[in-house]
Formats: structure tokens, sequence, C-alpha cells
């Protein structure tokens, strides 16, 4: 147990290393001087050389590549250019706004998929079914920033009943500000849960050790939520873990939308502004976010499920 | 299509399709797939949608580019079916233009990622050792990156535009094609006939065109089929974030990134682009969905 915990944890170094790796290259080796780039076209040699200087981008490609991983490995992402702010402290400060965001938008994604993907295995095959299919189908092909827009515009701009932007302080009226942006998200992961957990209820319910269970004359609903249930949870960790991804793109455009401060916001600012530290530091923080989470939910999984430790 | 709804595109690595004993190059079931009636329906709808992108310059009512600043903000009338936009322009005719858009660049995109990724998928397989670990760890890599992000900060150093659209896009489609092209990969390189092909002095090119590849041809177009909804979505969302193809140039993402600054005034500028869009994302869905179910054994076993 503690063997695969400690291999499975060590296998996730050479994956970062990469991504750095990865995104050093991408901003450093494709056309376009990122000096001439953040100055615009119209600056003067010097300015482009003196920051050529500040940046490093002066020293050979593999030296700067150095002490970008030195740098980095240290948790040191450089100044961004406009602010002059550490990026470190920026990313700090803009993290636990993604944090909740991220966090509440698995939670109501929970509380409408899970019971929803119980009912649809329920009643398999009846038009209760089918309707929910056909709903969850439009909910995951529609573009999160199309729902939001429009919840925003229902929610808060015809019927004012929720903010339209910021985050608010003190915990309650920071759910409040929360509402509407993780509605946005946590419905397009309830989508795909229904889905997920519908079917695997379906193959737990036909499985040998129910039909034991049915013979020995336990009530339906406990055969259905006692022993099912229990086996059919697992796959609720690993949506989560796939939609890892797909939340932190929705949060660059709900933060947007919502004009709320946070990674996304952070990112796409920077983006815009042509901040390279900022873009880079930012990025990098996201894809660690997305190698812990995948880290969490394979140890969690062999947690839940033992046969997966052994092979 | 109830038995195995699994939207991650990871777990179709269990997709094999050589197993499925049809002597056609082929390994579609058609026969399966015409029964699949929302699947059907959804060939259609898309059919459909490339119709009109094919023939949008024929059958557009208006020119969707010229504006009319007499007749802004029209609701619904005989003369304009959806109304007209910001600066008068035809919203139909807008929307029958950025389907071209959508479709061209969901194409090209899933076309060039499917290709790439399955010709590394293919090496990693068959190579094996520390290529193949080399190769798949940097799938992981990139599989890590938000697909948005990763295409945002690309296009900043790259200069936006189609092509460079394509390609940035095409990068976040190749870890799944690689996945499955080297799943597929290894399941075959140790079969009998691949031996036998081997034994006789087959080079490995040979092996890899003649009887690797036939066998992956099927798995490219499930793969194509669903990624383009996920293109079609990214690229929406990558003009709307301002950063796709640039206006005037009518696509569904600028046309809802115009609507959503006059929201509040006529909310229908961005809700027919976003039915558009949404109609088109799930008929691939579906489509694919019928596909996979067309050309998996293990599904085709548990209906009969």
């Amino acid at each position: 147990m503690i063997k695969y915990f400690i291999r499975r944890t060590l296998l996730t170094i050479p994956t970062m290393f990469l991504c750095i790796t990865i995104i050093f290259f991408c901003l450093r080796v494709v056309p376009g001087d990122p000096a001439l780039i953040m100055l615009g076209e119209n600056a003067t040699p010097e300015a482009v050389e003196g920051l050529h200087k500040a940046m490093g981008l002066d020293k050979p490609i593999w030296e700067q590549y150095l002490t970008f991983l030195n740098d980095t490995l240290q948790g040191d992402f450089g100044k961004s250019i406009y602010s002059e702010k550490s990026v470190s402290k920026q990313l700090i400060e803009a993290f636990p706004h993604t944090f909740n965001l991220a966090l509440m938008s698995i939670f109501i994604a929970c509380i409408i998929g899970i019971p929803l993907g119980i009912v649809s295995a329920r009643k398999h095959n009846t038009l209760f079914d089918d309707g929910l299919r056909v709903v969850s189908l439009i909910v995951l092909a529609a573009p999160a920033f199309l729902v939001g827009i429009f919840l925003l515009i229902v929610f808060s701009v015809q019927i004012p009943l929720f903010p339209s932007m910021g985050v608010g302080n003190g915990f309650f009226e920071k759910i409040y500000y929360l509402i509407l942006p993780s509605i946005t998200i946590g419905t397009g992961i309830a989508a795909a849960l229904i889905r997920f957990m519908s079917s695997s209820m379906i193959e737990e319910i036909n499985k040998d050790y129910i039909r034991t269970v049915r013979a020995k004359g336990i009530p339906e609903k406990l055969v259905f939520y006692k022993h099912a249930l229990r086996n059919s949870l697992i796959p609720v960790v690993t949506v989560i873990g796939l939609n890892m991804t797909g939340l932190l793109s929705g949060a660059v455009i709900i933060e947007m939308i919502f004009s709320r401060p946070g990674l996304g916001s952070l990112a796409l600012d920077a983006i815009f502004a042509r901040d390279f530290p900022v873009v880079q530091g930012s990025l990098i923080l996201f894809m660690l976010i997305v190698i812990i989470v995948n880290l969490l939910v394979d140890l969690s999984y062999s947690l839940l499920n033992p046969r997966i430790r052994q092979s | 299509m109830q038995t195995n709804e699994t939207p991650n595109l990871s777990t179709m690595k269990e997709i094999n399709p050589a197993t499925n004993k049809t002597s056609s190059n082929s390994f579609i079931d058609w026969k399966a797939f015409r029964k699949n009636r929302l699947g059907l329906v959804s060939l259609f709808v898309i059919i459909f949608f490339v119709l009109l992108a094919l023939t949008a310059k024929w059958i557009v009512p208006y020119d969707p580019l010229t504006q009319n600043l007499l007749e802004k903000f029209q609701g619904i009338s005989k003369e304009h079916w959806l109304g007209t936009d910001l600066n008068g322009r035809d919203i139909l005719s807008r929307i029958i233009y950025g389907t071209r858009i959508s479709l061209l660049i969901a194409l090209c995109t899933v076309m060039l990622g499917a290709t790439v990724g399955f010709a590394i998928g293919i090496i990693a397989g068959y190579k094996g050792g520390l290529l193949d670990d080399i190769l798949m760890r940097m799938m992981d890599a990139i599989m890590t990156f938000p697909l948005l992000l990763f295409a945002l900060m690309l296009l900043m150093v790259l200069d936006s535009g189609m092509t460079a659209l394509v390609i940035v896009i095409s990068v976040g489609m190749i870890p799944g094609s690689a996945r499955i092209a080297r799943g597929t990969t290894l399941d075959i390189k140790d079969r009998e006939f691949v031996k036998a092909a081997k034994s006789m002095g087959s080079s490995h090119l040979r092996i890899v065109l003649t009887h690797i590849l036939p066998n992956i041809i099927t798995s490219l177009l499930v793969v194509a089929t669903m990624n383009m909804s996920l293109v079609i979505m990214t690229e929406a969302g990558l003009s709307f974030l301002g950063v796709g193809i640039s206006p005037p140039t009518p696509t569904w993402g600028n046309m809802i990134r115009d609507g959503f600054t006059f929201i509040t005034l006529k909310p229908s500028l961005a809700l027919y682009p976003g039915i558009a869009l949404t109609i088109l994302v799930i008929a691939l869905n579906l489509l694919g969905d019928a596909l996979r179910d067309a050309v998996d054994p293990h599904l085709k076993g548990q209906k009969k």
C-alpha cells in the first residue's frame, strides 16, 4: 500500500519536469522575441536590449533554461513586468478565489449529479430516463460561457437576485457570490456525472453479489441504496478528476464573465498584457494543480478499490 | 448507447477494431449503426450543417459583412428571419457563414491532431521501450494543460489567424489520439498475422502500413467525430475571449462576443449563434457515440 503510494507520487516528478520544460520552450523557441512582443513594435533597440538583460534573454538558451528550472523549483516565478509585484505573491492571492469556485462547483455537481444519476439508473429505459439524458446532452453541449452569460442576465440583471461581479467578504457572502458562477460550471460536470453514475449503477446492479443479496430477500430499496450505491460511487471520484482540466479552463471564462479575481482572470489579463512571467507562473500553477488532483484521484481510487493496488 | 457512456477519450483505448471479424477494411458495423436512430438523426443534422457551409455563398439572403446602420437591432421579420445585429448585418446569413468557419477549423484541426497523434501512438506502441515511455510521458504532460489556456498562451506568441488557431488547438487533440493508436498497436503487433508477416521478411514500414494502419483507421473516424465537438467549443471560446478569428469575419464565437456587449438590450444576438453551436455539438457527440457503438465489439455482444 505505502509502496504504491510512494511509487505513484514519484511518477508525477517526470511529468512535472516535462510540463515545465514544454512551457519554457513554448514561450522561448517559438518565433518572436518576448521582449519585442512586450514592448511593442516601436520599441527602441536600447529598451529591447535592457529588457533582454533584465530577463536574462541575452544568455544562451540552455543557461536560461537551467536558471528558469532552478527558480521554478524554489517557487520563484520572477516579477510581473507591469506591476513589479512578485508573481508567486499574486498567484497566492488569486488561488483561494479559484479554489473556492472549484470546490463549490464540484459540490453543486455532486448534489445535482449523484441523485439524478441514481434516479436515472432506477428508472432505466423509462420516459424519465430518456428525458434526463436529453437534458444532460444539451447541458454538456452548451458552452459554459453561453450558460454563464444567460444566468448572469436572468438572475442578476433582469431579476436582481444575485450579484453580477466580485467575490464578497465573510463566509456566507462569499458563498452567495459563488452561487451563479459555480452553477455555470457545476451543471456541466453534473451532466457528465449523471451519465457516468447511471451507467456504473446499472453495471453494478447486474452483478452476482447483488443477485445473492436479492435472493436473501433484502428489500429492493436496501439492495439499491446500501449495496449497489456504495460501489458505484467510486466513478464519481474519477469524473471529478477527469473534469479538473475542464474545470480550470472553465474558470478562465467564468471568472471573466462574472468579473471575479482568481487564477483564471490573472492568467487571462497577463496573456492580453503580454506579461510573460505572470503567464508562465500561472500556467505552471495550473499544471501543478491538475497533476496533484490526478495524483489524489489515483490514490483515493486505490483506497476505495483494493483491487487496483495489487495490479 | 446506454451501456458504456464515458465521455473521456482515454477509456477508448479499449476499442479494438481488430477483434471484429468482418473481412473488409471497414470495421464499422453499418447494420448496427443504421438501427441507432439517434445516430442517424445526428448524421442528418451534421449533413445539413455541412450543406449549409458548402452552399453558403448561394443561399444566404444577405451578405454577412454588409452593414446597414438604418436597420440595426431589428427583430424577427420577413426580410430578416433572425433579425439584425448592431451594425444592421443579417444574423441568419452570419450564422450560416459561421458554420463554414466552425466546420472548416474543426475538420482541419481534428485531422491534423489525429494524424500526428496516431503517428506518435503507432511509433510508441510499435517500438516500445524507452521511446514509448518518453513519448507517452510527453502526452501525459500535454494532457495536464488546460486546453483553453494553453491555446491562449500559444496564440499570444504566434500571430493569431486561421492557421495558428488550427495548429494550436490540434496540439490539444494529440494525446487522446496517441493513446488510442498506441493501445491498438500494442494489441495487434503481437498477433499471429503480424508475426507471420515479420517472418516472411516484411519491413517495419510495410507491417505498419498494411497491418496496423487499416486496423486503426476506424478508430480515427470515431476519435475525429468526438474531438470535433471539443474543437468547435474551444474555437468558440477563444473567439469569445477575442483571440480567435478576428472580426468582422462571422464566426459563432465572435457573434456571441458581440452579443455579450449588448446582452441586456437584445439577448437574441448571443442566443441564436449559441443555439446553432449547441445543436451541432450535440449532433457530433451523438454521432460519435453511435459510431463508437457500431465499432466496439464489446457493446455489440451485449446488445444481441
